[in-house]
């Protein structure tokens, strides 16, 4: 009964120090971790994925539309920031219609975003 | 817990540093790569388990706000990675028409595992998924009980039970083997 005990616990004391070794740092041969490592590194995607940036043009294409289409309203606005230069361009961008224009801007802005995690899924 | 050493480690690689990252994938690799291995019973996708997680750690570390919370976070990653290939092959099978693959009764070893380490995998591959899990996070000294429970959704309380029954489950399986454990 007593070796009995005694083999139970051995191969306990054995099997806990089998499972401590087995995620300890040395458990994987040399040379994997640095291997994996350096993999990684060249593996790693741009922190700031392309498609955030295709967002944030197509709502400041919408942006400026919008300010485009209330340029009398906003007028103050652009003399305060001395955009004068600008207001012949702001005019014409104001003759086309802002219902169409933000209808072709949300349609572009979609498709870029489908192509962009088409192209990118990682970059998620 | 995390040790000093580690918690330095992860402030520095999220800072930037690639050396310290290195030196934290050499301290985590262990640990990533058994429970990869446990949870898919095959050494060369455990490797590229491996790889995968540490590339989207290294990708991702900026936005780790508490360095002590890292080797949960980093056992997290592993598991959905694992989950999702597991669910993934799953998938194949079933449209193949083959048998859907549950338990990895037959773990292909890596080449570099002697003798002793062989039994004890053969033997953790009889077991369910869930005592495989149990039994590796729990042998990391970085992480508590409760930090294990967290990972795998289940109360302290429950851990420990889970814990003790797949030791005891284990060790049943271990016996007949003593002879090359203990030689």
């Amino acid at each position: 009964m007593n070796s009995s005990h005694s083999g139970s616990g051995k191969l306990e004391e054995m099997m806990d120090f089998l499972l401590t070794e087995s995620v300890s740092p040395h458990a994987i041969p040399g040379g994997t971790a640095e291997m994996i490592a350096l993999k990684a590194q060249i593996l790693r995607k741009p922190s700031f994925p392309l498609y955030r940036i295709a967002v944030v043009v197509v709502a400041a294409a919408f942006a400026a539309l919008f300010a485009a289409s209330n340029v009398d309203r906003l007028s103050w606005l652009f003399e305060l920031a001395s955009l004068k230069p600008f207001e012949s361009l702001v005019n014409s961008l104001a003759s086309i219609s802002f219902e169409r224009a933000a209808a072709a801007l949300a349609v572009t802005g979609g498709l870029v975003y489908t192509v962009f995690t088409i192209a990118f899924p990682r970059a998620r | 817990m995390i040790s000093e050493h580690a918690l330095g480690l992860v402030t520095m690689a999220r800072d930037g540093s690639s050396q310290a990252f290195e030196a934290l994938v050499k301290e985590y690799c262990g640990l990533v790569h058994s429970l990869a291995f446990r949870m898919t019973g095959d050494a060369h996708l455990a490797e590229d388990m491996s790889q995968e997680t540490f590339t989207r750690v290294w990708q991702k570390i900026r936005s780790l706000r508490d360095p002590v919370s890292f080797p949960g976070w980093l056992v997290s990653i592993t598991r959905r990675i694992c989950l999702d290939e597991l669910e993934k092959r799953n998938r194949r099978m079933e449209a193949g028409g083959e048998e859907l693959l549950l338990e990895n009764a037959n773990p292909t070893m890596p080449p570099d595992f002697d003798g002793k380490r062989r039994i004890l995998e053969e033997a953790m591959a009889l077991l369910p998924m869930r005592d495989r899990q149990l039994l590796t996070l729990s042998y990391h000294r970085d992480l508590s009980s409760d930090e294990v429970g967290i990972i795998l959704g289940m109360s302290p309380g429950t851990v420990r039970v889970g814990l003790h029954r797949a030791r005891e489950r284990l060790c049943g399986l271990l016996k007949g083997k003593e002879d090359e454990l203990l030689a």
